[in-house]
Protein backbone atom coordinates (compact mmCIF):
# COMPACT_ATOMS: atom_id res chain seq x y z
CA UNK A 1 0.00 0.00 0.00
CA UNK A 2 1.62 3.28 -0.91
CA UNK A 3 1.97 5.93 2.19
CA UNK A 4 0.53 9.36 3.09
CA UNK A 5 2.92 11.32 2.33
CA UNK A 6 3.60 14.56 5.47
CA UNK A 7 5.28 17.49 5.38
CA UNK A 8 5.50 19.59 7.91
CA UNK A 9 8.35 21.95 9.59
CA UNK A 10 7.37 20.60 13.19
CA UNK A 11 8.72 17.34 14.32
CA UNK A 12 5.87 17.26 16.58
CA UNK A 13 3.43 17.90 14.10
CA UNK A 14 4.78 15.30 12.15
CA UNK A 15 4.88 12.59 15.32
CA UNK A 16 1.34 13.21 15.86
CA UNK A 17 -0.31 13.23 12.51
CA UNK A 18 1.99 9.81 11.33
CA UNK A 19 0.88 8.22 14.94
CA UNK A 20 -2.46 8.85 14.73
CA UNK A 21 -2.60 7.83 11.00
CA UNK A 22 -0.50 4.35 11.55
CA UNK A 23 -2.75 3.75 14.52
CA UNK A 24 -5.61 3.45 11.81
CA UNK A 25 -3.58 1.27 10.14
CA UNK A 26 -2.57 4.01 7.31
CA UNK A 27 1.47 3.64 6.08
CA UNK A 28 3.46 7.02 6.20
CA UNK A 29 6.17 9.03 4.95
CA UNK A 30 7.45 11.67 6.40
CA UNK A 31 9.10 14.83 5.02
CA UNK A 32 10.36 17.72 7.09
CA UNK A 33 10.33 20.38 4.17
CA UNK A 34 8.72 20.93 0.90
CA UNK A 35 12.29 20.63 -0.80
CA UNK A 36 13.03 17.21 1.19
CA UNK A 37 9.43 16.16 0.30
CA UNK A 38 10.08 16.99 -3.70
CA UNK A 39 13.80 14.92 -2.96
CA UNK A 40 11.56 11.88 -1.80
CA UNK A 41 9.75 12.28 -4.90
CA UNK A 42 12.56 12.01 -6.96
CA UNK A 43 13.58 8.94 -5.26
CA UNK A 44 10.58 7.01 -6.08
CA UNK A 45 8.47 7.46 -3.59
CA UNK A 46 4.77 7.47 -4.45
CA UNK A 47 2.43 8.74 -2.05
CA UNK A 48 -1.19 7.60 -2.27
CA UNK A 49 -2.19 11.20 -0.89
CA UNK A 50 0.01 14.33 0.20
CA UNK A 51 -0.54 16.30 3.75
CA UNK A 52 1.45 19.61 3.96
CA UNK A 53 1.98 22.02 5.84
CA UNK A 54 1.22 25.44 4.52
CA UNK A 55 3.99 27.74 6.44
CA UNK A 56 7.68 26.33 6.00
CA UNK A 57 11.07 27.76 6.23
CA UNK A 58 11.81 27.90 2.13
CA UNK A 59 9.40 26.12 -0.08
CA UNK A 60 5.73 26.75 1.28
CA UNK A 61 3.33 24.41 0.93
CA UNK A 62 1.15 25.62 -1.86
CA UNK A 63 4.14 25.65 -3.86
CA UNK A 64 4.67 22.10 -3.29
CA UNK A 65 1.70 21.34 -4.61
CA UNK A 66 2.01 22.88 -7.69
CA UNK A 67 5.13 21.20 -8.50
CA UNK A 68 3.93 18.23 -7.35
CA UNK A 69 1.15 18.45 -9.60
CA UNK A 70 3.33 18.44 -12.54
CA UNK A 71 5.17 15.26 -11.49
CA UNK A 72 3.71 12.56 -13.46
CA UNK A 73 3.47 9.80 -10.17
CA UNK A 74 1.75 12.36 -7.76
CA UNK A 75 -0.23 14.70 -10.65
CA UNK A 76 -3.47 12.74 -9.67
CA UNK A 77 -2.68 12.08 -5.81
CA UNK A 78 -5.04 13.99 -3.51
CA UNK A 79 -3.30 16.55 -1.87
CA UNK A 80 -4.01 18.63 1.47
CA UNK A 81 -3.17 21.73 3.22
CA UNK A 82 -2.98 21.49 7.02
CA UNK A 83 -2.06 24.56 8.50
CA UNK A 84 -2.57 27.05 11.50
CA UNK A 85 -3.47 29.53 8.76
CA UNK A 86 -7.13 30.01 7.61
CA UNK A 87 -7.44 32.86 5.39
CA UNK A 88 -9.00 32.93 2.85
CA UNK A 89 -6.98 34.06 -0.19
CA UNK A 90 -4.42 31.61 1.03
CA UNK A 91 -7.30 28.95 0.78
CA UNK A 92 -7.70 29.89 -2.98
CA UNK A 93 -4.27 30.12 -3.89
CA UNK A 94 -4.56 26.74 -2.34
CA UNK A 95 -7.37 25.38 -4.31
CA UNK A 96 -5.76 27.07 -8.17
CA UNK A 97 -2.68 25.30 -7.20
CA UNK A 98 -3.95 21.96 -7.11
CA UNK A 99 -5.07 21.40 -3.75
CA UNK A 100 -7.78 18.79 -3.07
CA UNK A 101 -8.44 20.60 0.38
CA UNK A 102 -8.03 22.86 3.72
CA UNK A 103 -7.40 22.02 7.22
CA UNK A 104 -6.88 24.46 10.07
CA UNK A 105 -4.57 22.92 12.48
CA UNK A 106 -5.75 21.38 15.42
CA UNK A 107 -7.66 18.92 12.88
CA UNK A 108 -9.80 16.26 14.76
CA UNK A 109 -8.01 13.12 14.37
CA UNK A 110 -10.74 11.06 13.66
CA UNK A 111 -12.22 13.65 11.62
CA UNK A 112 -8.98 13.33 9.65
CA UNK A 113 -8.59 9.66 9.68
CA UNK A 114 -12.25 9.64 8.12
CA UNK A 115 -11.36 12.43 5.18
CA UNK A 116 -8.13 10.43 4.31
CA UNK A 117 -9.85 7.44 3.88
CA UNK A 118 -12.54 9.22 1.83
CA UNK A 119 -9.89 10.42 -0.38
CA UNK A 120 -8.05 7.00 -1.08
CA UNK A 121 -10.23 4.56 -0.78
CA UNK A 122 -9.02 0.91 0.69
CA UNK A 123 -6.73 2.47 3.25
CA UNK B 1 13.95 71.44 17.29
CA UNK B 2 13.33 69.20 20.02
CA UNK B 3 9.94 70.08 20.49
CA UNK B 4 9.59 69.88 16.78
CA UNK B 5 10.95 66.23 16.72
CA UNK B 6 9.30 65.27 20.29
CA UNK B 7 5.53 66.28 18.79
CA UNK B 8 6.50 63.40 15.89
CA UNK B 9 7.07 60.54 18.50
CA UNK B 10 3.40 59.21 19.31
CA UNK B 11 6.04 55.64 20.10
CA UNK B 12 5.91 56.17 23.73
CA UNK B 13 2.30 56.05 24.10
CA UNK B 14 2.24 52.47 22.72
CA UNK B 15 5.30 51.03 24.96
CA UNK B 16 2.64 50.13 27.22
CA UNK B 17 -0.16 49.05 24.82
CA UNK B 18 2.46 46.60 23.12
CA UNK B 19 3.83 45.08 26.27
CA UNK B 20 -0.04 44.68 27.42
CA UNK B 21 -0.37 42.98 24.19
CA UNK B 22 2.07 40.43 25.20
CA UNK B 23 0.66 40.15 28.16
CA UNK B 24 -2.71 40.04 26.51
CA UNK B 25 -1.46 37.26 24.29
CA UNK B 26 -0.07 34.55 26.63
CA UNK B 27 -3.28 35.04 28.77
CA UNK B 28 -5.43 34.69 25.86
CA UNK B 29 -3.33 31.47 24.98
CA UNK B 30 -3.88 30.33 29.12
CA UNK B 31 -7.41 30.97 28.69
CA UNK B 32 -8.10 29.57 26.05
CA UNK B 33 -6.92 26.56 27.10
CA UNK B 34 -4.52 25.57 24.53
CA UNK B 35 -1.38 25.08 26.88
CA UNK B 36 -1.06 22.59 29.40
CA UNK B 37 -0.39 23.28 32.97
CA UNK B 38 3.12 22.46 33.03
CA UNK B 39 3.19 25.20 29.84
CA UNK B 40 1.56 27.45 31.56
CA UNK B 41 3.81 27.14 34.78
CA UNK B 42 6.66 28.09 32.26
CA UNK B 43 4.95 30.98 30.83
CA UNK B 44 3.97 32.65 34.26
CA UNK B 45 7.09 34.29 34.57
CA UNK B 46 7.63 35.27 31.12
CA UNK B 47 3.96 36.83 31.83
CA UNK B 48 5.18 38.39 35.33
CA UNK B 49 8.60 39.91 33.70
CA UNK B 50 5.82 41.44 31.01
CA UNK B 51 3.64 42.78 33.86
CA UNK B 52 6.96 44.13 35.26
CA UNK B 53 7.92 45.94 32.37
CA UNK B 54 4.62 47.67 32.22
CA UNK B 55 4.65 48.94 35.77
CA UNK B 56 7.95 50.17 35.45
CA UNK B 57 6.41 52.06 32.32
CA UNK B 58 3.21 53.27 33.95
CA UNK B 59 5.07 54.01 36.96
CA UNK B 60 7.44 56.44 35.57
CA UNK B 61 4.59 57.67 32.54
CA UNK B 62 2.05 60.26 33.92
CA UNK B 63 -1.16 60.38 32.27
CA UNK B 64 -0.78 61.69 29.22
CA UNK B 65 -1.94 65.15 28.41
CA UNK B 66 -4.32 66.06 26.15
CA UNK B 67 -2.94 68.25 23.22
CA UNK B 68 -2.52 71.54 24.61
CA UNK B 69 -3.06 70.77 28.21
CA UNK B 70 -0.27 72.93 30.61
CA UNK B 71 2.73 71.16 31.45
CA UNK B 72 2.42 73.07 34.51
CA UNK B 73 -0.01 70.68 36.44
CA UNK B 74 3.20 68.42 36.49
CA UNK B 75 5.49 68.97 39.11
CA UNK B 76 8.20 66.08 38.76
CA UNK B 77 11.07 67.27 36.36
CA UNK B 78 11.79 64.13 34.50
CA UNK B 79 7.31 63.99 33.52
CA UNK B 80 8.18 67.48 32.48
CA UNK B 81 10.84 65.97 29.78
CA UNK B 82 8.42 62.98 29.44
CA UNK B 83 5.14 65.90 28.61
CA UNK B 84 7.53 67.70 26.36
CA UNK B 85 8.08 64.73 23.93
CA UNK B 86 4.22 63.77 24.07
CA UNK B 87 2.60 67.18 23.98
CA UNK B 88 2.17 68.53 20.75
CA UNK B 89 3.60 71.52 20.68
CA UNK B 90 3.32 74.86 17.50
CA UNK B 91 6.92 74.74 14.99
CA UNK B 92 7.53 78.12 15.60
CA UNK B 93 10.26 79.54 18.06
CA UNK B 94 7.45 81.33 19.95
CA UNK B 95 6.98 80.11 23.12
CA UNK B 96 3.45 78.37 24.11
CA UNK B 97 4.59 78.78 27.67
CA UNK B 98 2.19 81.40 29.79
CA UNK B 99 3.21 83.02 32.91
CA UNK B 100 3.28 81.51 35.73
CA UNK B 101 4.10 78.06 33.92
CA UNK B 102 7.76 75.70 34.56
CA UNK B 103 9.81 76.00 31.36
CA UNK B 104 12.48 72.99 31.39
CA UNK B 105 16.17 74.80 30.93
CA UNK B 106 17.68 72.94 27.84
CA UNK B 107 20.33 71.14 30.50
CA UNK B 108 17.10 70.00 32.14
CA UNK B 109 15.98 68.28 29.07
CA UNK B 110 19.29 66.91 28.17
CA UNK B 111 19.76 65.31 31.32
CA UNK B 112 16.22 63.65 31.21
CA UNK B 113 16.65 62.61 27.82
CA UNK B 114 19.86 60.94 29.03
CA UNK B 115 18.04 59.33 31.80
CA UNK B 116 15.34 58.22 28.85
CA UNK B 117 18.06 56.84 26.93
CA UNK B 118 19.59 55.00 29.66
CA UNK B 119 16.03 53.83 30.26
CA UNK B 120 15.45 52.93 26.97
CA UNK B 121 19.28 51.39 26.64
CA UNK B 122 18.09 48.89 29.37
CA UNK B 123 15.01 46.98 26.81
CA UNK B 124 17.64 45.15 24.36
CA UNK B 125 18.24 43.40 27.90
CA UNK B 126 14.46 42.83 28.48
CA UNK B 127 13.67 41.58 24.93
CA UNK B 128 16.75 39.74 25.17
CA UNK B 129 15.35 37.69 28.45
CA UNK B 130 12.14 37.48 26.42
CA UNK B 131 12.98 35.92 23.84
CA UNK B 132 15.44 33.65 25.87
CA UNK B 133 12.48 32.47 27.87
CA UNK B 134 9.87 32.40 25.23
CA UNK B 135 12.36 29.94 23.19
CA UNK B 136 13.12 28.23 25.96
CA UNK B 137 9.20 27.25 26.77
CA UNK B 138 9.47 26.23 23.05
CA UNK B 139 12.17 24.14 23.41
CA UNK B 140 10.34 22.95 26.60
CA UNK B 141 7.15 22.28 25.31
CA UNK B 142 8.57 20.75 22.31
CA UNK B 143 11.08 18.55 24.02
CA UNK B 144 7.93 17.18 26.22
CA UNK B 145 5.64 16.65 23.17
CA UNK B 146 8.44 14.71 21.55
CA UNK B 147 8.63 12.21 24.88
CA UNK B 148 5.21 12.52 24.83
CA UNK B 149 4.43 11.06 21.45
CA UNK B 150 7.40 8.69 22.23
CA UNK B 151 5.99 7.13 25.38
CA UNK B 152 2.29 6.83 23.79
CA UNK B 153 3.67 5.15 21.40
CA UNK B 154 5.52 2.74 23.26
CA UNK B 155 2.47 2.01 25.35
CA UNK B 156 0.63 2.02 22.24
CA UNK B 157 3.13 -0.91 21.04
CA UNK B 158 3.18 -2.74 24.28
CA UNK B 159 -0.79 -2.82 23.71
CA UNK B 160 -0.84 -3.69 20.54
CA UNK B 161 1.94 -6.28 21.26
CA UNK B 162 -0.51 -7.73 24.06
CA UNK B 163 -3.61 -7.64 22.35
CA UNK B 164 -2.01 -9.84 19.46
CA UNK B 165 -0.28 -12.07 21.62
CA UNK B 166 -4.22 -12.78 23.19
CA UNK B 167 -5.35 -12.98 19.43
CA UNK B 168 -2.96 -15.32 18.87
CA UNK B 169 -2.76 -17.69 21.87
CA UNK B 170 -6.67 -17.75 21.91
CA UNK B 171 -7.76 -16.58 18.54
CA UNK B 172 -10.44 -18.53 16.88
CA UNK B 173 -9.11 -20.11 14.32
CA UNK B 174 -6.45 -21.76 16.12
CA UNK B 175 -9.13 -23.13 18.92
CA UNK B 176 -11.32 -24.48 15.95
CA UNK B 177 -8.60 -25.97 14.35
CA UNK B 178 -7.94 -27.66 17.73
CA UNK B 179 -11.59 -28.80 18.09
CA UNK B 180 -11.51 -29.67 14.89
CA UNK B 181 -8.78 -32.06 15.51
CA UNK B 182 -10.27 -33.37 18.47
CA UNK B 183 -13.74 -33.63 17.05
CA UNK B 184 -11.85 -35.54 14.04
CA UNK B 185 -10.24 -37.67 16.56
CA UNK B 186 -13.91 -38.75 18.44
CA UNK B 187 -15.69 -39.20 15.03
CA UNK B 188 -12.60 -41.61 13.88
CA UNK B 189 -13.11 -43.45 17.52
CA UNK B 190 -16.82 -43.08 17.41
CA UNK B 191 -16.42 -45.21 13.96
CA UNK B 192 -14.14 -47.46 15.50
CA UNK B 193 -16.48 -48.61 18.06
CA UNK B 194 -19.44 -48.83 15.67
CA UNK B 195 -17.16 -50.89 13.66
CA UNK B 196 -16.24 -52.68 16.52
CA UNK B 197 -20.00 -53.51 17.50
CA UNK B 198 -20.74 -54.74 13.50
CA UNK B 199 -18.04 -56.82 13.96
CA UNK B 200 -19.25 -58.23 17.39
CA UNK B 201 -22.38 -58.69 15.78
CA UNK B 202 -21.16 -60.69 12.97
CA UNK B 203 -19.18 -63.05 15.74
CA UNK B 204 -22.62 -63.14 17.57
CA UNK B 205 -24.34 -64.56 13.86
CA UNK B 206 -21.62 -66.66 13.07
CA UNK B 207 -21.25 -67.98 16.95
CA UNK B 208 -25.32 -68.73 16.57
CA UNK B 209 -24.45 -70.29 12.68
CA UNK B 210 -21.45 -72.83 14.81
CA UNK B 211 -23.94 -73.58 17.20
CA UNK B 212 -26.46 -74.36 15.01
CA UNK B 213 -24.11 -76.47 12.92
CA UNK B 214 -22.98 -78.33 16.19
CA UNK B 215 -26.52 -79.04 17.09
CA UNK B 216 -26.67 -80.49 13.33
CA UNK B 217 -23.56 -82.30 13.42
CA UNK B 218 -25.08 -83.56 17.03
CA UNK B 219 -28.13 -84.74 15.58
CA UNK B 220 -26.44 -86.79 12.52
CA UNK B 221 -24.31 -88.24 15.58
CA UNK B 222 -27.48 -89.12 17.85
CA UNK B 223 -29.07 -90.28 14.00
CA UNK B 224 -25.89 -92.51 13.59
CA UNK B 225 -26.30 -93.87 17.52
CA UNK B 226 -29.61 -94.77 16.65
CA UNK B 227 -28.59 -96.56 13.69
CA UNK B 228 -26.06 -98.42 15.80
CA UNK B 229 -28.73 -98.93 18.17
CA UNK B 230 -30.28 -100.36 16.02
CA UNK B 231 -27.96 -103.11 14.32
CA UNK B 232 -27.01 -104.26 18.45
CA UNK B 233 -31.45 -104.84 19.08
CA UNK B 234 -31.16 -106.69 15.03
CA UNK B 235 -27.96 -108.34 15.81
CA UNK B 236 -29.58 -109.31 19.45
CA UNK B 237 -32.56 -110.50 17.49
CA UNK B 238 -30.41 -112.72 14.79
CA UNK B 239 -27.98 -113.89 17.94
CA UNK B 240 -31.35 -115.38 19.34
CA UNK B 241 -32.62 -116.91 16.30
CA UNK B 242 -28.84 -118.70 16.01
CA UNK B 243 -29.26 -119.93 19.82
CA UNK B 244 -32.78 -121.39 18.41
CA UNK B 245 -31.77 -123.05 15.63
CA UNK B 246 -28.59 -124.20 17.55
CA UNK B 247 -30.93 -125.91 20.06
CA UNK B 248 -32.63 -127.66 17.00
CA UNK B 249 -29.71 -128.93 16.41
CA UNK B 250 -28.68 -130.69 18.64
CA UNK B 251 -24.77 -131.73 19.97
CA UNK B 252 -24.20 -130.49 16.84
CA UNK B 253 -25.76 -126.71 17.82
CA UNK B 254 -23.68 -126.38 20.77
CA UNK B 255 -20.81 -124.64 19.08
CA UNK B 256 -23.42 -122.25 17.32
CA UNK B 257 -25.10 -121.64 20.66
CA UNK B 258 -21.84 -120.38 22.29
CA UNK B 259 -21.56 -117.82 19.03
CA UNK B 260 -24.84 -116.36 19.00
CA UNK B 261 -24.35 -115.94 23.08
CA UNK B 262 -21.37 -113.89 22.59
CA UNK B 263 -23.02 -112.36 19.70
CA UNK B 264 -25.71 -111.60 21.73
CA UNK B 265 -23.24 -109.97 24.77
CA UNK B 266 -21.36 -108.01 21.98
CA UNK B 267 -24.99 -106.82 21.11
CA UNK B 268 -25.85 -105.63 24.26
CA UNK B 269 -22.54 -104.02 25.01
CA UNK B 270 -22.69 -102.00 21.76
CA UNK B 271 -26.24 -100.79 22.41
CA UNK B 272 -25.21 -99.73 26.49
CA UNK B 273 -22.19 -97.97 24.67
CA UNK B 274 -24.33 -96.76 22.09
CA UNK B 275 -26.33 -94.95 24.55
CA UNK B 276 -24.10 -94.50 26.80
CA UNK B 277 -22.53 -92.12 23.64
CA UNK B 278 -26.03 -90.32 22.90
CA UNK B 279 -26.57 -89.16 26.85
CA UNK B 280 -23.25 -87.56 26.00
CA UNK B 281 -23.88 -86.23 22.96
CA UNK B 282 -27.09 -84.84 23.94
CA UNK B 283 -25.52 -83.58 27.04
CA UNK B 284 -22.44 -81.73 25.07
CA UNK B 285 -25.29 -80.14 22.51
CA UNK B 286 -27.52 -78.68 25.51
CA UNK B 287 -24.00 -77.30 27.05
CA UNK B 288 -23.19 -75.72 23.36
CA UNK B 289 -26.87 -74.56 22.67
CA UNK B 290 -27.45 -73.41 25.72
CA UNK B 291 -24.34 -71.92 27.57
CA UNK B 292 -22.39 -71.12 25.20
CA UNK B 293 -25.22 -68.89 24.20
CA UNK B 294 -26.53 -67.68 27.10
CA UNK B 295 -22.27 -66.23 27.66
CA UNK B 296 -22.43 -64.76 24.39
CA UNK B 297 -25.39 -62.91 24.54
CA UNK B 298 -24.61 -61.73 28.03
CA UNK B 299 -21.20 -60.86 26.66
CA UNK B 300 -22.62 -58.98 23.44
CA UNK B 301 -25.31 -57.35 25.72
CA UNK B 302 -21.64 -56.08 28.14
CA UNK B 303 -20.18 -54.90 24.88
CA UNK B 304 -22.92 -52.97 23.30
CA UNK B 305 -23.34 -51.48 26.65
CA UNK B 306 -19.75 -50.40 27.08
CA UNK B 307 -19.81 -49.04 23.10
CA UNK B 308 -22.75 -46.84 23.96
CA UNK B 309 -21.58 -45.37 27.04
CA UNK B 310 -18.06 -44.37 25.46
CA UNK B 311 -20.20 -43.22 22.41
CA UNK B 312 -22.27 -40.93 24.90
CA UNK B 313 -19.29 -40.05 26.57
CA UNK B 314 -17.63 -38.70 23.88
CA UNK B 315 -20.56 -36.76 22.71
CA UNK B 316 -20.73 -35.05 25.66
CA UNK B 317 -16.60 -34.20 25.32
CA UNK B 318 -17.90 -32.80 21.91
CA UNK B 319 -20.61 -30.60 23.15
CA UNK B 320 -18.20 -29.10 25.91
CA UNK B 321 -15.96 -28.51 23.72
CA UNK B 322 -18.21 -26.65 21.67
CA UNK B 323 -19.51 -24.61 24.93
CA UNK B 324 -15.55 -23.84 25.46
CA UNK B 325 -15.06 -22.24 22.34
CA UNK B 326 -17.80 -20.71 21.98
CA UNK B 327 -16.80 -18.68 25.55
CA UNK B 328 -13.31 -18.13 24.06
CA UNK B 329 -15.17 -16.59 21.36
CA UNK B 330 -17.00 -14.20 23.54
CA UNK B 331 -13.57 -13.38 25.16
CA UNK B 332 -11.99 -12.64 21.90
CA UNK B 333 -14.99 -10.18 20.62
CA UNK B 334 -14.73 -8.55 24.47
CA UNK B 335 -10.98 -7.86 23.59
CA UNK B 336 -11.48 -6.93 20.02
CA UNK B 337 -13.91 -4.22 21.63
CA UNK B 338 -12.07 -3.57 24.30
CA UNK B 339 -9.07 -3.14 21.99
CA UNK B 340 -11.04 -0.63 19.67
CA UNK B 341 -12.31 1.74 22.29
CA UNK B 342 -8.44 1.97 23.80
CA UNK B 343 -7.42 3.01 20.34
CA UNK B 344 -9.55 5.77 20.20
CA UNK B 345 -8.41 7.86 23.04
CA UNK B 346 -4.37 7.03 22.34
CA UNK B 347 -5.37 8.11 18.54
CA UNK B 348 -6.63 11.38 20.50
CA UNK B 349 -4.06 12.05 22.74
CA UNK B 350 -1.69 12.01 19.61
CA UNK B 351 -3.87 14.23 17.76
CA UNK B 352 -3.56 16.74 20.84
CA UNK B 353 -0.39 17.20 20.40
CA UNK B 354 -0.33 19.34 17.67
CA UNK B 355 -1.17 22.19 20.23
CA UNK B 356 2.23 22.32 20.66
CA UNK B 357 2.82 23.42 16.79
CA UNK B 358 0.41 26.26 17.50
CA UNK B 359 1.79 27.83 20.92
CA UNK B 360 4.84 27.26 19.06
CA UNK B 361 3.79 29.60 16.43
CA UNK B 362 2.21 31.90 18.74
CA UNK B 363 5.27 31.97 21.00
CA UNK B 364 7.88 32.64 18.04
CA UNK B 365 5.32 35.57 16.87
CA UNK B 366 5.62 37.44 19.80
CA UNK B 367 9.50 36.72 19.44
CA UNK B 368 8.67 38.84 16.48
CA UNK B 369 7.21 41.46 18.01
CA UNK B 370 9.70 41.53 20.71
CA UNK B 371 12.69 41.72 18.59
CA UNK B 372 10.50 44.43 16.23
CA UNK B 373 9.74 46.42 19.88
CA UNK B 374 13.64 46.09 20.72
CA UNK B 375 14.97 47.41 17.77
CA UNK B 376 12.63 50.61 17.38
CA UNK B 377 13.58 51.15 21.40
CA UNK B 378 17.36 51.06 20.08
CA UNK B 379 16.29 53.35 17.34
CA UNK B 380 14.54 55.78 19.35
CA UNK B 381 17.36 55.77 22.35
CA UNK B 382 20.08 56.61 19.32
CA UNK B 383 17.28 59.42 18.60
CA UNK B 384 17.71 60.46 21.69
CA UNK B 385 21.55 60.27 22.29
CA UNK B 386 22.00 62.36 18.98
CA UNK B 387 19.37 65.18 18.87
CA UNK B 388 20.60 66.56 15.28
CA UNK B 389 19.52 63.29 13.59
CA UNK B 390 16.08 63.88 12.31
CA UNK B 391 13.69 61.07 13.11
CA UNK B 392 12.63 59.40 10.91
CA UNK B 393 11.48 56.16 12.07
CA UNK B 394 7.99 54.41 11.93
CA UNK B 395 5.59 55.24 14.25
CA UNK B 396 5.42 51.58 16.91
CA UNK B 397 1.90 52.20 16.05
CA UNK B 398 2.44 51.77 12.41
CA UNK B 399 4.77 49.10 12.50
CA UNK B 400 2.18 47.12 14.68
CA UNK B 401 -0.43 47.31 12.45
CA UNK B 402 1.97 46.19 9.70
CA UNK B 403 2.45 42.95 12.24
CA UNK B 404 -1.06 42.32 12.04
CA UNK B 405 -0.65 41.16 8.49
CA UNK B 406 1.96 38.94 9.67
CA UNK B 407 -0.78 37.06 11.70
CA UNK B 408 -1.54 33.45 10.45
CA UNK B 409 -4.04 32.44 13.08
CA UNK B 410 -7.52 33.79 13.59
CA UNK B 411 -7.07 33.76 17.17
CA UNK B 412 -3.64 36.00 16.82
CA UNK B 413 -5.68 38.73 14.84
CA UNK B 414 -8.80 38.57 17.85
CA UNK B 415 -6.00 39.32 20.70
CA UNK B 416 -4.33 41.77 18.72
CA UNK B 417 -8.44 43.57 17.36
CA UNK B 418 -9.11 43.52 21.28
CA UNK B 419 -5.59 44.61 22.60
CA UNK B 420 -5.92 48.24 20.50
CA UNK B 421 -9.17 48.26 21.55
CA UNK B 422 -11.11 47.33 18.13
CA UNK B 423 -14.12 45.57 17.37
CA UNK B 424 -13.99 41.59 17.52
CA UNK B 425 -14.59 39.93 13.76
CA UNK B 426 -15.48 36.48 14.01
CA UNK B 427 -13.75 35.18 11.05
CA UNK B 428 -15.59 32.71 8.21
CA UNK B 429 -14.06 29.91 7.51
CA UNK B 430 -14.82 26.60 8.11
CA UNK B 431 -11.80 24.57 9.79
CA UNK B 432 -12.35 21.56 7.54
CA UNK B 433 -13.15 22.74 3.70
CA UNK B 434 -12.67 19.93 0.75
CA UNK B 435 -12.13 21.99 -2.26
Amino acid sequence: MKPVLLVDDSPTMLASISGVLKKAGIGTATAGSAEAALDMIDRGLTPCLVITDYHMPGMHGVDLIGKLRRVATTRLAPMLVLTTDGEQDKRRSAKAAGATGWLVKPVDPSSLVQIVKQLVPGL
Amino acid sequence: MSEIRSSKRPWRSAIPIVLGMLGCAGAAAIADGELRPWLASGLTPLLAMICFGVGVLLARRPPLAAPGTPAVALSRATDVALVAISTPRPLSGASSHSIGETVPTPSAESSKADRVRSELDGYPIFTQILNRQIRSVTDLSEATAASILSNLGDVDAKFTALLEFIRQAGSSERVSGVIAQIDALMVDSRNQLAHLAERQLEDAQIGIQQRSKIGEDTRRVLEVLEGVNGIARQTTMLSLNVSIEAARAGAAGKGFSVIATEIRKLASEAQTLSTDVHARVETLMRTVTVDLTERADQREHEEFEAINSISRTLGSLTDDLATIVSHQRDVLQKVENESEAAARPIMDIMGSIQFQDIVRQQLEQVERMASMVNDHLVSMSATLADPSVDLSEESLVNKLEEMFGSYVMADQRENHRKAVGGQAERETGSLIEMF
